[in-house]
């Protein structure tokens, strides 16, 4: 009746004990009497050359060990135990006499390797058992076992008191219970301030207790006995925690040994809970009310109950900091851990990474968004068909409460761009870690923009997130508060520098198309519906846990000096040609314009071509002549900000003296169209610069009149003009930055 | 070495030559970048110094080495102990294999003592050894581990044509992988630059017998190196990502800018059918070959993010790929034909040459480098 495995099993053994020359035999094989039972075989195995440590299994010179080899072998690990139950105090030893050889079977025991792999164990798990050294140092402790009889959970989340010589007594809040589930909160010690409120009482040992605990209240009275503490202190516990428990709601009963942690390193507590169902905590109740000095009916029912009682054990499913690491740790989440979040937007990326962050262990989530959400999202945005209706921050907030209740999750009904506009609501918008915009909204990259335009300027870094049109690229940006602009500003740089690497057109054809066909917005709805993009929850998720993950390595490197953005791929061929790109910035030169309040920011690499222009002129001219040249980038109106991010040297039309700088046009408008087309029009002719050699960077009457002659006249088609000058010299430049107008001019 | 000197003030102008960490240099390239490398000057006090040297040329100092000097002597002495037996040699040997293929007499034996006689024939100077003399009065006897201008780490390429390997001075260590790492006296900048610099049409190998330490074990061999161009063009193989330092010199950097003064793409007006003509323009043609694929290479490097960053500033480039061409830009007609002999160079091509190094290496800079 053995079933295939059973038969190579019994033959891996045979061959097993006649290679060992006597260290095993096999004493005797009892096959199974029908289908599906085990195959016991016993065997004996030499253990004389093992060596004996103090406080190591006194092993025999020989031992006898039952092997029980079920049907399904190799795919079921067989069951080994002593023929007796001498060693049944030991750790890895249950139920007197089972071995338990692996701390995980799942991934230590190998199928393939059979009887061979078995044996190889047991002789490995004697050696060290008789040495003293199944808990080697350094490695986890092996639990003591407590099978549960109940099917009720207790899952304890703070770390335990520190146990005094003798014991601790006391409570454990009830954090959030269920009809088969408690969580524990907070420890208080009985004689303290004690809270209203559910909780759970607590005996904590400094001691340790058998590895097997016993199953009924009689036997474990003893074992406690034995630690010094008496049945007394048991009821006293017991009855304290009936006084305080609601009526209608069990009671639990915590009890604690020193017997978790690493070997050699500090004890823990090693946490056990039994049940006290109602009728019994009533009954409890009722012999402490009935009871008198003269009659203790209490001490009395105690005692009856305990002799027979049987114990209920829940099952305790730890989340202590103390005992479980966390499982994300070393990854890229962990900076998120006990931060503030303040996220712009709950939709396809809002939803998904409000929830990783959740997960991540954010202490504080504030959620911004002012739509519903509608049958159609349910396609890739986390929310359920029940929340349809709902306003999208509230169900994320909702959401974010069920999955990790200690987030402090809050939300807002509200337009991101009127909430900037309310200065206590912004503060608390900057009092957080991080933001995130997940938006894509150009209105409120732009009143992001305008709301943290001024230089210097102070916010917590801002992550923006956005999705490309088929959901299989991704953009994110970092602005941080020592490099100027947010969202709008870092695009536009990412933009720009995307476009000076011959392989991203790819991103730049995505992010800013140009051809009628790319350009053309899906509308998932016929009619005046928000337009959106295609792509699967899948896609979303995807990018997004990238992007989050991006993220937190960017937020957790100490030196926030650079505004970063980096772009991201599902779609393209893995290897090959980069297909995601990743730049920095450090902070540009910022100007202000004394006549019409712009903001100029002139970016490192224009800064340093103009310097260089100069120090060439400096080689070539001398120190006395002025030179100069055109600067290429944008004007923002609304936002008052001028970028310069290209330049160019002298013309070569251009006429240069001590005493002025007539800037030249042979090839600006072929340099010009070739930026603007390079750029898809970000970067453009904005003015010119000039120095002042050894003088003032302030413009001079030939300056102001020359700008007065360009700006009334009609062959200069722009409305404004930036005029960069340059003083002193190429090693310590003074700069300059003034915005000339058309209106100026016009009377 | 005037259009180097051209990229050299672009570079000097941007603030970005003072931040290059390894320079590389192969053939006429050597002979700047050990000048720039192993002098104190200021900027300025060197481009002036260049210049000079530029104007007066490098060939009637060779000439005047090679007459003026006792190399003269070796010179005369090679050509006449060694020069005319070996073509003695040669000749006996071409007789006796014309002789094994009409008669089937197997002469062999003969052929081979004939040419191991050949290469025992010593060699004490050359037009190369000349060119070192000079070239040792020009960069005042220094040795390759001598201070160095910021520090910088030079490696100066060349090629042993013994083993068709890569030679390379460095200021850190000298050799090559065949024979190990140079132990004992440090070679002299003049050495490496005449050895880098020996283009093999036109000047013959430096012959040097040197102590090598491969594997714990030291032994002499002697090299004939040649043109470091020969095997990589550009320089650049010790920057190159991903090699194994184990096995030979490697220098990790973020960005390489490449200034190449070959004169590009042929025209195609040559008729090469004689013998000369042909094995010259086959050389060009392999050598511009390996150079492609090295470009090639560095681009893909930029590509794949092994590199941060990579500017070709290349006299042969085609002016219409450019990014954009300023309407004063010296165009590559104007000076492809520039003598690559180490002769006085006129004001014209000098100005011609320094111009459109400066252009180039600036509109590289704008346009791939920007944040350099």
């Amino acid at each position: 009746m053995k079933s295939d495995g059973q038969a190579w099993a019994l033959g891996q053994m045979a061959d097993i004990a006649q290679a060992s020359a006597g260290l095993l035999e096999i004493d005797e094989v009892q096959e199974p009497q029908k289908e599906g039972e085990a195959l016991s075989v016993t065997i004996s195995v030499d253990c004389s050359a093992y060596e004996r440590k103090p406080g190591g299994v006194p092993l025999k010179q020989r031992e006898r060990l039952l092997l029980q080899i079920g049907p399904n072998f190799p795919l079921e690990v067989p069951r080994l135990s002593f023929t007796h139950k001498r060693y049944g105090d030991a750790a890895h030893v249950q139920w007197g006499n089972i071995i338990c050889l692996y701390q995980s079977t799942e991934t230590e025991w190998q199928p393939e390797d059979g009887m061979f792999g078995l044996m190889a164990r047991i002789n490995e798990w004697l050696r060290a058992a008789a040495a003293n050294d199944l808990d080697p140092i350094g490695m986890p402790l092996h639990p003591p076992v407590t099978y549960s009889t109940s099917k009720f959970t207790v899952v304890p989340t703070e770390n335990a008191p520190n146990v005094p010589a003798g014991f601790w007594a006391g409570y454990a809040k009830i954090t959030r219970e269920s009809d088969h589930k408690v969580e524990l909160g907070e420890w208080f010690e009985y004689s303290g301030d004690v809270p209203s409120g559910r909780l759970a009482v607590a005996l904590l040992l400094p001691t340790t207790m058998p590895h097997e605990y016993p199953t009924s209240m009689a036997d474990l009275l003893k074992l406690l006995e034995a630690r010094g503490i008496a049945a007394e202190i048991v009821r006293l516990i017991t009855q304290l925690g009936v006084l305080r428990a609601v009526e209608g709601k069990p009671l639990i009963f915590v009890l604690g040994a020193a017997m978790r942690g690493i070997a050699g390193g500090p004890r823990l507590q090693h946490l056990t809970a039994w049940h006290l169902n109602t009728e019994r905590v009533d009954e409890i109740r009722k012999a402490i009310d009935a009871s008198t000095d003269a009659e203790q009916l209490d001490v009395a029912y105690f005692q009856d109950w305990a002799a027979t009682a049987s114990i209920e054990w829940c099952r305790v499913l730890e989340d202590r900091p103390e005992i479980v690491t966390r499982r994300d740790v070393g990854t890229a989440s962990i900076w998120w851990r006990g931060r503030s979040v303040v996220m712009f937007g709950c939709g396809a990326i809002g939803s998904v990474a409000a929830m990783l962050l959740a997960r991540a262990g954010v202490a504080k989530l504030t959620l911004y968004d002012r739509d519903i959400v509608k049958p159609g999202v349910l396609v890739r945005q986390s929310f359920g068909r029940y929340q349809i209706g709902l306003n999208k921050a509230d169900a994320m907030a909702q959401n974010v409460k069920n999955a990790v209740p200690a987030v402090d999750v809050r939300y807002a009904e509200t337009d991101v761009v009127a909430r900037l506009k309310v200065p206590e609501r912004l503060a608390e918008i900057l009092a957080a870690d991080v933001i995130i915009n997940a938006t894509a909204s150009t209105t409120v990259a732009a009143a992001l923009e305008k709301e943290f335009r001024g230089w210097p300027k102070k916010h917590p870094p801002v992550i923006s997130m956005a999705l490309g049109h088929r959901a299989d690229q991704a953009l994110m940006t970092m602005a941080v508060q020592d490099v100027p602009g947010i969202s709008l500003d870092l695009d536009r740089r990412f933009k720009i520098a995307l476009s000076n690497v011959v392989h991203a057109k790819h991103v730049v054809d995505e992010f800013w198309p140009v051809s009628p066909e790319r350009r053309r917005i899906f509308q998932p709805e016929p009619g005046c519906s928000s337009p959106t993009f295609i792509g699967s929850a899948a896609d979303v998720m995807a990018l997004t846990a990238q992007m989050t993950n991006v993220a937190g390595e960017w937020l957790a490197e100490p030196d926030r000096t650079f505004a970063r953005a980096r772009s991201f791929d599902l779609a393209g061929p893995k290897g090959g040609s980069a297909r995601e790109f990743a730049f920095d910035w450090q902070a540009d030169i910022i100007l202000r314009d004394g006549r019409h309040g712009y903001q100029v920011r002139i970016s490192r690499a224009a800064m340093s071509a103009m310097r260089g222009w100069m120090r060439r002129s400096e080689r070539v001219r001398g120190r006395r002549d002025e030179t100069g040249g055109v600067l290429f980038g944008h004007f923002d109106p609304f936002l008052k900000v001028v970028w310069v991010d290209e330049v160019s040297g002298p013309p070569p039309d251009s006429v240069q003296s001590p005493t002025a700088f007539i800037c030249g046009t042979a090839g600006v408008a072929e340099m010009n169209e070739e930026k603007r087309k390079r750029t898809r029009d970000a970067v453009a002719f904005v003015g010119m610069w000039h120095t002042h050699p050894g003088g003032m960077p302030w413009p001079s009457p030939t300056d102001r009149s020359a700008m007065a002659e360009l700006l009334t006249s009609d062959l200069f088609k722009a409305n404004r003009f930036l005029m960069v000058i340059i003083g002193a010299e190429a090693s310590q430049p003074i700069i300059s930055g003034t915005v000339f107008e058309r209106a100026d001019y016009q009377s | 070495m005037a259009f180097h000197l051209g990229c050299f003030r672009a570079l000097h102008d941007r603030g970005v030559l003072n931040k290059v960490k390894v320079l590389s240099t192969v053939s006429g390239g050597s002979v700047i970048g050990a000048y720039y490398a192993y002098s104190d000057d200021d900027f300025e006090a060197f481009d002036e110094k260049l210049v000079g040297l530029l104007r007066s040329g490098l060939q009637r100092r060779i000439a005047r080495e090679a007459l003026l000097s006792p190399e003269l002597f070796k010179i005369v002495f090679t050509l006449l102990l060694s020069g005319l037996p070996a073509l003695g040699l040669w000749f006996l040997g071409a007789l006796l294999r014309l002789l094994r293929v009409l008669t089937t007499i197997p002469t062999h034996p003969a052929e081979e003592w004939l040419a191991a006689r050949r290469r025992e024939l010593p060699i004490w100077g050359s037009l190369t050894t000349a060119f070192e003399r000079a070239l040792d009065r020009l960069f005042g006897g220094k040795t390759m581990r001598d201070g160095r201008r910021d520090g910088l780490h030079v490696v100066i390429n060349a090629c042993d044509l013994k083993t068709g390997t890569a030679f390379r001075f460095g200021s850190k260590r000298s050799g090559g992988w065949r024979y190990g790492e140079l132990t004992g006296a440090v070679p002299t900048v003049a050495q490496a630059v005449a050895a880098s610099a020996a283009f093999p049409i036109l000047l013959p190998p430096l012959v040097e017998t040197f102590k090598f330490k491969k594997r714990d074990k030291v032994e002499a061999h002697k090299v004939f190196l040649t043109d470091g161009g020969v095997f990589d063009n550009l320089g650049v193989a010790v920057l190159e990502p991903g090699r194994d330092g184990e096995i030979t010199d490697t220098y990790p950097v973020t960005h390489i800018i490449s200034l190449n003064a070959g004169a590009g793409q042929l025209d195609g007006s040559d008729q090469p059918f004689w013998w000369a003509g042909r094995v010259a323009r086959s050389f060009e043609a392999v050598h511009r070959k390996a150079q492609d694929h090295v470009y090639g290479r560095l681009h893909r490097f930029v590509e794949t993010g092994e590199l941060r960053g990579f500017g070709m500033v290349y006299l042969g480039q085609q002016d219409v790929r450019l990014p954009h061409r300023p309407p004063d830009l010296v165009s590559r007609d104007q000076v492809r034909h520039y003598p690559t002999d180490f002769a006085r160079m006129s004001e014209r091509d000098l100005d011609l040459l320094t111009r459109r190094g400066e252009q180039l290496t600036l509109i590289i800079l704008d346009r791939y480098l920007p944040y350099l």
